[in-house]
């Protein structure tokens, strides 16, 4: 079980959380809360299911833990700016070209959707999961999973034409 | 095909084979909705690279071993069970040996039905209570 998804939640976790850091604590959260609810699955839902939403869970909390911090460095530090450090640096067009940084920017402006929109993106392409599979997941009927993931894209490409994350912008 | 040259199918074909794009092709891609949506659409789908490590199941399948024991060592008693049981052995023997009006019908079938509902749920809750 923990091989066969462990795949899954570490690419989920990257992408939700946008970081690498503490990726191997929080899959393991995910599989001890997962091993811990065992007792009280009904088997209502298929178990992947189950398993998806705890991983959302984690990395939703993470994010919020994430978000405290950046709040308290910010306050303790007038002179860093956690959106300035975290911003694209460089303004060589080059380096835009590379799809590594391309790759960068796009999960910056990840960052910047709402949880939901993160989380419905993630599921669709990068988990290639179905809407009705969102909508089990996330227990939002399947017209809000398109709507979120209709509007998550097209913030998406406005925020990198807007080159806030700098990216395929160097006209 | 946008008046700067570049073939917008080409481009899209070069981004789904996940070629880096040169600077015109990255200028178009930012003004040409099409091939913005293509880049979007391939960058997306791409899976992110991330480092597992070989022994994670095992350690995990070690962390959560020792978990469990200490989670059925700690269990509390099942009082819940232990009072339905009871309560089942008082109202079988206010029936046997209770006054005579219990003994109508009426008091048969309720003691039964009390006895059967309790009986019913020691066997629904009991596995449960035990198991934690």
């Amino acid at each position: 079980m923990i091989r066969e998804h462990q795949a899954f939640v570490f690419r989920t976790l990257a992408r939700l959380t946008g970081s690498r850091e503490h990726l191997e604590d929080l899959a393991q959260e995910v599989f001890l809360r997962l091993y811990r609810g065992m007792d009280s699955f009904r088997g209502d839902a298929k178990l992947t299911t189950y398993l998806y939403r705890i991983t959302l869970n984690v990395a939703q909390d993470e994010w919020k833990r994430r978000r405290k911090e950046q709040a308290h460095t910010s306050f303790d530090d007038p002179d860093e700016n956690w959106s300035d450090r975290l911003a694209h640096t460089s303004g060589d067009a080059e380096q835009f070209l590379s799809r590594k940084q391309g790759m960068a920017a796009l999960e910056r402006a990840i960052g910047e959707l709402s949880e939901i929109e993160r989380q419905v993106i993630i599921l669709f392409h990068q988990e290639d999961l179905p809407y009705e599979k969102i909508a089990e997941v996330l227990s939002i009927p399947l017209n809000t999973v398109r709507t979120h993931l209709h509007r998550g894209r097209k913030k998406l490409k406005e925020r990198l034409r807007e080159g806030r994350p700098a990216c395929v912008t160097m006209a | 095909m946008r008046n700067d040259g570049i073939n917008c199918a080409a481009l899209q074909q070069a981004m789904h084979e996940r070629r880096d794009l040169t600077k015109d092709e990255s200028a178009h891609v930012a003004k040409c909705d099409a091939c913005m949506d293509a880049w979007l659409t391939a960058a997306l789908d791409e899976k992110p690279e991330v480092t597992i490590p070989a022994d994670f199941a095992a350690r995990l399948a070690a962390i959560a071993s020792p978990q469990q024991k200490q989670r059925v060592q700690t269990t509390p008693r099942p009082w819940g069970l232990f009072t339905a049981v009871v309560m089942v052995a008082v109202l079988l023997t206010v029936w046997f040996s209770g006054p005579a009006s219990m003994n109508s019908w009426v008091g048969l079938l309720f003691v039964m039905l009390v006895s059967s509902e309790l009986a019913g749920l020691a066997l629904w809750l009991g596995p449960r209570w035990m198991r934690r």
